[in-house]
C-alpha cells in the first residue's frame, strides 16, 4: 500500500498551459499565422529555457532530446504559414517546413521513448515511498534534526561519483560541500524550485548526507514527513530512507548500477508523479 | 592578592552572576564569552568584563582562538582555590551530583526545540529553545561546544530508544574528559523539556 499521499499538483502543466493560453489569445485577435509563429517563439524559449537549463543542471542527457524536440517544432510552426502550408506539405513546395517536419517527428517519438523509460522524471517520490516501506505508524516522533544512518566504507571520489550519478538519473540532486556530499530527492513537481530559485536552500529540504569519511546522515524536512498519509515512526523512517542510499551506494560501487533504477521502478508511479 | 586585586575580585564576586559564570567555568574545558553569555543568557559585553577582570586576576587563562579568521578569546579556569579561600571546586559542584549518569535519555517529543548545524554539518553548534508562555515567550539560544554538538547530534530521536550517557558518548566519539560540560548541557535540557531521561 503507498505510503505517500496521490500527487495531484499540476505545476509541471502550467507552461503547457500557459503557452496554450496565448496561443488562442493571439489566434482570436490576430488570426492563426501569427498565433502559430508567437507558439514557435515559446516552443523555442521552453527549449532553452526548460530542456537545456535542466540538462545543465543534472547532466542528463536526455534533455538534449527534449531541447531538439521544442526546437524542431519551434522552427516548424514559425516556418508555418496557415493555411497555404497545410495543403504545400503534400505538395513538392516549401522544403523547409517539410525537413523541419521530419525532424520534429523523429524528435517527437524518440521523446516518446525516453518518456515511457522514465528517463525524465524526478525520482524523489519513489525514494520517499521506498524508505517509508516497512516503516509502522508512530504519532508526534517528527523532530527538525538530522540523524546519523550508519557508515559507508567507500573513498571520497567514489562518494562524489556516486552523487553525480544519482543526479544524472535524477534520483536525487547532489550538493558538494567541503568535507561531504548532500544528495537531495526531488519529486515531480519540485524540480522548479530546484532548478529556477537562485537561493535554492537545499539544506532545509530531505537530504541525505554522505561526508568523506563515510558517516551517512538522514534529515527529512516536515514537508516530506507530511507528505505522508499517516505520521510514521521517524527514527524508523529516517534510518530506512539512511540505509536505502547505503545499499544504493553499495550497487553502484559494485557496478550494478540498473539495480537502483530497478529498484526505484518497483515502487509503479506515474510518469508525472 | 593584593588590596587593588582584592577589591576588584570582591566587585565582580558580588556580581549576581558570578557564580553561574564559575560554574560554567568549572564544568567546560575552555569557554568563550559568547557561549557562555549564550548560555546564561546574558549580555556578552558583561560576560566579556567579568572573564577579562578573572584572567587579569590570574584566576582564568586567556587564549586567543580563530573562527572565520575572526580572533576571539577562550577562558579556562586556571585555579581551584584563591585566597579568599573559597572551595571553588566544593562551591561549583552541579548539586545533581551522578543522578544523570543514572539514567538513559532521549529527545523528547514535540520539544519544539531548533538545532542549527556547525558549518561541516557534522554536529551542531545551537540549540535554541522557546522559553515562557504567550506574549512573554521567548528563544534562548545556547551555543554549543564541538563536544556537546557531536553528543547531541547523536541523541536518540523521540522515537528512538533510550541510551545511556555514556552511550551515546562512545556513539558520537565525545572524549571522557568533556563529560562535565555535556551532563551540564544535558541537565539544562531536562529542565527546558527538550531531553526526556528515564531511570536504568
Amino acid at each position: 500500500m503507498r505510503k505517500l499521499k496521490p500527487d495531484r499538483g499540476i505545476q509541471g502543466l502550467i507552461p503547457a498551459i500557459v503557452s496554450l493560453l496565448i496561443f488562442f489569445l493571439i489566434l482570436i485577435i490576430g488570426g492563426a499565422t501569427p498565433a502559430f509563429h508567437v507558439l514557435g517563439v515559446i516552443m523555442i524559449f521552453y527549449a532553452l529555457a526548460f530542456g537545456f537549463w535542466s540538462f545543465y543542471k543534472t547532466n542528463n542527457y536526455y534533455y538534449l532530446i527534449t531541447v531538439f524536440y521544442m526546437l524542431t517544432c519551434g522552427a516548424f510552426l514559425l516556418l508555418l504559414n496557415f493555411p497555404e502550408d497545410i495543403g504545400s506539405l503534400k505538395s513538392k513546395s516549401n522544403p523547409e517546413l517539410k525537413i523541419a517536419l521530419l525532424f520534429f517527428y523523429f524528435f517527437a517519438f524518440w521523446m516518446a521513448y525516453v518518456g515511457y523509460r522514465k528517463k525524465l522524471k524526478y525520482r524523489g517520490r519513489e525514494v520517499m515511498e521506498l524508505a517509508a516501506w516497512d516503516v509502522e505508524v508512530g504519532t508526534e516522533t517528527y523532530t527538525e534534526r538530522p540523524r546519523p544512518a550508519g557508515i559507508i566504507e567507500h573513498s571520497k571520489y567514489d562518494i562524489i561519483d556516486f552523487g553525480n550519478h544519482l543526479k544524472k538519473n535524477l534520483v536525487c540532486m547532489s550538493f558538494q560541500e567541503e568535507n561531504r556530499i548532500l544528495l537531495v530527492p526531488i519529486k515531480m513537481g519540485n524540480e522548479f524550485e530546484f532548478l529556477y530559485k537562485p537561493d535554492y536552500n537545499y539544506l532545509s529540504k530531505t537530504w541525505i548526507s554522505i561526508d568523506f569519511d563515510g558517516q551517512v546522515s538522514v534529515h527529512i524536512s516536515r514537508k516530506d514527513y507530511l507528505d505522508y498519509t499517516d505520521d510514521l515512526a521517524f527514527d524508523h523512517l529516517c534510518e530506512s530512507l539512511g540505509q536505502l542510499m547505503i545499499t544504493f551506494a553499495d550497487f553502484y560501487m559494485r557496478g550494478d548500477k540498473v539495480r537502483i533504477m530497478d529498484r526505484l521502478n518497483s515502487v509503479k508511479m506515474g510518469l508525472f508523479s | 592578592m593584593k588590596f587593588e586585586e582584592a577589591a576588584k575580585f570582591g566587585t565582580y564576586i558580588s556580581k549576581s552572576f558570578a557564580k553561574d559564570v564559575f560554574r560554567l567555568l568549572n564544568n567546560y574545558r575552555d569557554i568563550s564569552a559568547s557561549e557562555a553569555a549564550s548560555r546564561l543568557g546574558m549580555h556578552i559585553q558583561t560576560v566579556q568584563d567579568f572573564l577579562e577582570a578573572m584572567a587579569d586576576l590570574g584566576i582564568l587563562d586567556k587564549k586567543e582562538a580563530i573562527e572565520r579568521k575572526r580572533p576571539y578569546y577562550r577562558f579556562t579556569l586556571k585555579t581551584q582555590k584563591i585566597v579568599f579561600e573559597l572551595d571553588l571546586i566544593e562551591e561549583l559542584r552541579n548539586t545533581k551530583g551522578n543522578s544523570i549518569e543514572d539514567s538513559k535519555i532521549r529527545e523528547k517529543k514535540n520539544a519544539g526545540v531548533r538545532f542549527s548545524l556547525a558549518r561541516n554539518g557534522q554536529y551542531f553548534s545551537n540549540v535554541a529553545i522557546w522559553v515562557g508562555k504567550g506574549r512573554a515567550r521567548s528563544e534562548k539560544k545556547i551555543s554549543l561546544t564541538t563536544a556537546q554538538g557531536k553528543f547531541l547530534y547523536n541523541l536518540p530521536f523521540p522515537d528512538g530508544e533510550h541510551l545511556s550517557l555514556e552511550e551515546i558518548r562512545v556513539k558520537s566519539g565525545v572524549e571522557l574528559d568533556d563529560m562535565p560540560e555535556i551532563k551540564d548541557l544535558v541537565e539544562e535540557l531536562i529542565q527546558y523539556k527538550v531531553i526526556e531521561a528515564k531511570s536504568l
